[in-house]
């Protein structure tokens, strides 16, 4: 696997880490408890 | 047919068929330094993209930051806000590193970086999601600091490491790159001394010719990063000159009102004449790489220098 390949795919998943960590921020600080099924309207 | 032979032999210069029979390529040589310049720029413009899209990625801290607030929670305000200054520092730290790193691989002569930025800015983002998990998500400590290092090791492998080691050979002539660096930050400092002084000086002619002197200044240490050899000679020169004509310009531009224009003035002026010649002398000379010793002319200037009335 070439190394600029590995360099996007990190990355990415880089990207993907950041952007979920946050964005589940973002949905957590309206209610302030955990979303799960249960609480889900 | 006429004595001027057949015509189907003769065949104009832009009809040659790309890769047929007559058709010169250009030297592969040149072609790969155009090349990798252009892979260079193309590699720190992706750079910069990715280090913006970071950013924009943490950007739902902001929103969250909004939403705490209307909600009433200021703690949470104000963590979220911190969470993504912390984001903003890890890629503002990534981006220095990225600019340092160019600065070393465009020299042929460099130290490594004195912090490595990249490396601290990949910390700083693993830091900022772990808390961030901690926090804001609230997934627990392990699964925090697991989601962390996982950045972490995603931002090195995208990014990369610093350059840890000084860069350049050791010439034949014994002169290593320490000794060439150090040379060249010393005539540097010098140079924006000259710079600085001369912006004092209210004479624009006199103005102009100190930046033809430093700009030729410039040329003189590019050619002698380019090619050390000839540092040992080189070095007495930049020192005597750029001492010279840093003392010179400076006192002329502290007294230049008190005297008016006196023969102080054609002094100075015929000085910088002098200079500026010797100066593009030492330029040709390291172009030509011609090694008939500048040291008398040097010293012939150096003398010239202490006597003249704008140094004392």
């Amino acid at each position: 696997m070439n190394a600029r390949l590995v360099r996007t795919l990190a990355f990415v998943a880089l990207m993907g880490i950041v952007f979920a960590a946050s964005c589940a921020t973002f949905v957590r600080a309206d209610t302030g408890a955990p979303v799960t099924m249960e609480t889900a309207p | 047919m006429s004595d001027s032979g057949d015509p189907q032999d003769y065949t104009p210069k832009s009809a040659t068929r790309f890769g047929g029979p007559g058709h010169q390529t250009t030297p592969p040589a040149m072609l790969n330094s155009a090349t990798r310049l252009d892979s260079r720029g193309q590699r720190s413009a992706r750079f910069r993209k990715r280090s913006w899209m970071i950013l924009i990625a943490a950007a739902p801290l902001l929103f969250a930051a909004i939403r705490s607030l209307s909600g009433g929670d200021a703690i949470g305000m104000g963590t979220n806000i911190g969470l993504f200054a912390l984001y903003a520092f890890s890629v503002f730290l990534i981006r220095q590193g990225g600019e340092a790193e160019d600065a070393y691989l465009d020299r042929t002569y460099a130290s490594p970086p004195a912090l490595p930025r990249k490396l601290l800015g990949s910390l700083g983002l693993g830091v900022a999601t772990a808390l961030t998990g901690l926090f804001g998500w609230d997934i627990g400590i392990v699964q925090s600091i697991g989601l962390g290092v996982l950045a972490a090791g995603a931002s090195v492998a995208t990014f990369g490491f610093d350059p840890m080691k000084a860069k350049g050979e050791i010439s034949l002539s014994g002169v290593t790159p320490q000794m060439v660096e150090d040379a060249i930050d010393e005539a540097e400092e010098r140079l924006e001394g000259i710079d600085r002084a001369a912006a004092d000086i209210a004479d624009r002619p006199l103005r102009d010719r100190l930046g033809k002197i430093t700009a030729r200044g410039r040329d003189i240490l590019r050619r002698i990063e380019e090619d050390p050899s000839d540092l040992r000679r080189a070095r007495k020169f930049l020192k005597v000159y750029l001492d010279g004509a840093l003392e010179a310009t400076r006192k002329y531009a502290r007294s230049q009102h008190d005297l008016g224009d006196s023969d102080m003035y054609l002094k100075f002026r015929s000085l910088l004449d002098d200079m500026q010649q010797t100066f593009d002398q030492q330029h040709e000379k390291l172009l030509t790489n011609d090694r008939i010793d500048l040291d008398v002319e040097i010293d012939v200037l150096a003398e010239r220098l202490e006597r003249e009335t704008v140094l004392r």
